[in-house]
């Protein structure tokens, strides 16, 4: 349904009065998305997670690579064939008050979609703007309001409504649930999983929330600056993470047991500035599994399962195991 | 005495169509060095209690009733000129929701922080050069020197909400007001944020109202917990007796409604929609929702009482005491 192939984004930042320098926010990704699946995204702030998923919605031009959606290569696409195909692409924005017209009332930042596509007559727009707010679990007394006399959670409804409302194929949704306790977002998380399962609607659903991510999507996909580090169904990627970040990051998986205030696997160090990544391995500054051929080779997605990719050769060569990151989270427990 | 004491706060929005009573009688109280935990509904008037709190509320809102003591001041009352040179951003200090709305967008982050350290600390120009770099360092941005340049819409999410809590640090508050503060963080940089939190607190003895949907993030910060439901506190008390044994049937609901790994089928929700405060339910607020509801519940507002295993709880049929868990907890 959406394949995106060697995509890079760089953004050029000036770092002097005459220089300018390359932000690599997403740095040769591939991956593809089937009809009906929900991909997950996750990983470390500013790794370049959203700005993909603009990029993979062409609401962005990549600097190079090629997104395809259907069999139409978006990349080339401009002006009314891409505008065409607007309303079967919609992305919901990580910032909802920053992503919604502060002019509009929201009823009509809803129905804007659907008036500009002209996929309702004028005399339904209403009635459809008030289904979608019912969907949502808005209440129709918010229909008039501004963004800005919304919490921020209602906030965030307002723009997951005007995405749902030209019935897209194909869905990018950056953070959608921040904003929104448990129960609300268990709502949600409902219709999305129905809105899949009755519409075969795709989609990739960026989340640092990884209970969210774990109930939700059927492969995830794992970025550390710019890159792909680890792609592979979702019990696979939370249960038996393979690469050194992944293991990281799963650590982080709260258990059954909330107030278990147990030691997290942390890599040491910061992350590495986009501008300047690290020339192999990009996670080798900070790996505790780190070796010389680290340093010098640049690391690829390959398989562990046929299903299961890691750019990390120890993973890949069966050198670390998820035991091992077991053993290392122990060992700072002390 | 309490750091922070609120009590009976009243906040309204006077409207197109009426008065929204957003925070109906709301009592609060956060000791130095204490971590207190604000959960509950969207639109339950978690952000409002805040804004309430510092005096930051927009038109049509206004504080109708109740006080807020801090240092036997009553902030409610506080002449604006007193409140803004002596208590907002140096002794409390907030970050918001929205930190994109906290940052100009045409100014350089450099620049902000920098203007913020030498009205509020009285920096030179060079010595607020070095602090920012200093600040943004400690909460984990690489290459602060150029950051410092950039604007904020080049920035990440995580980094311009990452760039909100160093600022809201710089000057060392006595109190912490945190809405949200790591959403749109990764759980690395979360797990960084909250360590960062605890070693300030341990250290300087800052209080802590934490914000928050996340109930791991809460559990991993937080002393005590107040569950706020439609402009009330339904239930407050130490973390392990709410999480373990939650008696509000609100609170049970929403510790329910986690997602969870390999979880078949859809997640327990509550049913019903967010009560509409322009026409509050009568009673409980939360009796056309509540499985436990009786007669009762629809005409008299349950008080907060302490109820085992020790917190304190409005509501007529509570839940159950869970034994096995509270005796472990
Ligand atoms: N318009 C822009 N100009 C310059 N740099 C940008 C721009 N947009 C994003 N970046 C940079 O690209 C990198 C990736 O940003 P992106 O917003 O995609 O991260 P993210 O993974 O979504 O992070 P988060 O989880 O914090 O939202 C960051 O270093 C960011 O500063
Ligand atoms: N400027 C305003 N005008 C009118 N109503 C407002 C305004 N600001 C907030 N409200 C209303 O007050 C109620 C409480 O809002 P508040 O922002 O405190 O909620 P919250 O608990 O912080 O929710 P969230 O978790 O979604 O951020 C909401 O119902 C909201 O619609
Ligand atoms: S390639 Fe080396 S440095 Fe990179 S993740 Fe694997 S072990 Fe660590
Ligand atoms: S007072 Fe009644 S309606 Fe309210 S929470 Fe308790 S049982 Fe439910
Ligand atoms: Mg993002
Ligand atoms: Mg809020």
């Amino acid at each position: 349904m959406l394949a995106v192939e060697k995509l890079v984004k760089h953004y050029p930042i000036k770092t002097g009065a005459f220089r300018t320098e390359q932000v690599r926010a997403v740095d040769g990704v591939s991956f593809s998305v089937r009809r009906g699946e929900t991909l997950g995204l996750v990983g470390e702030s500013g790794c370049g997670k959203s700005t993909l998923g603009r990029v993979a919605l062409r609401l962005e031009p990549p600097t190079s690579g090629a997104v395809r959606y259907r069999d139409v290569d978006l990349t080339r696409l401009r002006g009314r064939p891409l505008r065409h195909l607007r309303p079967k692409l919609q992305m919901v924005f990580q910032d909802p008050l920053g992503s919604l017209n502060p002019r509009m009332k929201v009823s009509q930042t809803v129905a804007e979609p659907l008036v500009l596509h002209h996929l309702a007559a004028p005399r339904e727009i209403r009635t459809r703007v008030r289904e979608l707010f019912d969907r949502v679990g808005l209440s129709d007394e918010l229909l008039d309001r501004y963004p800005h006399e919304l919490s921020g959670g209602q906030q965030q409804r307002v723009g997951i409504a005007r995405a749902l409302a030209p019935h897209p194929e194909v869905m990018v949704l950056d953070e959608p649930t921040s904003a929104l306790d448990v129960s609300v977002q268990a709502k949600l998380i409902n219709l999305l999983r129905r809105l899949k399962e009755d519409f075969d609607l795709t989609q990739v659903f960026i989340s640092h929330d990884l209970s969210v991510i774990g109930y939700l999507t059927d492969r995830v996909a794992v970025m550390y600056l710019g890159e792909i580090v680890e792609l592979g169904p979702t019990a696979k990627i939370f249960l038996m993470p393979r690469h050194p970040y992944t293991g990281a990051l799963m650590s982080a998986v709260p258990g059954e047991d909330l107030l278990d205030r147990r030691t997290r696997l942390m890599l040491p160090g910061e992350v590495p500035s986009p501008i300047n990544p690290p020339p192999a391995c990009r996670l080798a500054p900070r790996c505790p599994f780190v070796k010389d051929r680290c340093r010098e080779e640049k690391q690829v997605l390959r398989p562990v399962e046929p299903d299961h990719l890691v750019a990390c050769w120890r993973a890949a060569e069966g050198e670390i195991s998820p035991e091992d990151f077991e053993r290392t989270r122990l060992a700072l427990e002390v | 005495m309490a750091l922070l004491e609120v009590s009976d706060l009243r906040t309204s929005f006077f409207l197109r169509g009426g008065e929204l009573r957003v925070l109906d009688g709301v009592s609060l109280e956060i000791e130095a060095g204490e971590v207190l935990g604000l959960v509950g509904e969207t639109g339950s008037g978690k952000s409002v209690t805040a804004y309430s709190i510092t005096r930051l509320l927009k038109e049509p809102g206004r504080v109708v009733g109740g006080q807020v003591m801090w240092d036997g001041r009553d902030l409610v009352r506080l002449w604006e000129s007193e409140l803004e040179q002596e208590i907002r951003g140096k002794e409390i200090s907030m970050i918001f929701q929205s930190p994109r709305e906290a940052l100009n967008p045409v100014i350089t982050v450099g620049r902000q922080l920098t203007q913020v350290l030498r009205i509020r600390r009285g920096m030179s120009r060079r010595d607020a050069r070095a602090e920012a770099i200093r600040i943004l360092k400690s909460v984990y941005i690489s290459d602060p020197e150029s950051r410092l340049d950039s604007y904020p819409h080049e920035l990440s999410g995580g980094m311009a909400q990452r760039i909100m809590i160093a600022l809201a640090l710089s000057c060392e508050p006595r109190l912490l007001i945190a809405d949200e503060p790591t959403t749109g963080l990764d759980v690395t940089t979360q797990y960084q944020i909250v360590l960062l939190l605890r070693e300030l607190r341990d250290r300087t003895g800052m209080a802590i109202l934490l914000i928050t949907h996340d109930l791991a993030l809460a559990a991993q910060l937080c002393d005590r917990v107040a569950v706020l439901y439609a402009g009330r506190i339904a239930e407050v008390g130490p973390i392990r007796h709410l999480f373990r044994s939650p008696r509000h049937p609100y609170t049970d609901a929403l510790l329910a409604s986690r997602p969870r790994l390999g979880l078949q089928g859809d997640i327990l929700t509550i049913p019903g929609n967010v009560a509409n405060l322009m026409r509050p339910p009568g009673g409980c607020r939360f009796h056309p929702r509540c499985p436990n509801a009786t007669e009762v519940c629809a005409q008299l507002q349950p008080p907060l009482e302490p109820m085992d295993p020790g917190q304190r709880v409005a509501c007529h049929n509570p839940m159950p005491q869970r034994q096995e868990l509270a005796a472990s907890g």
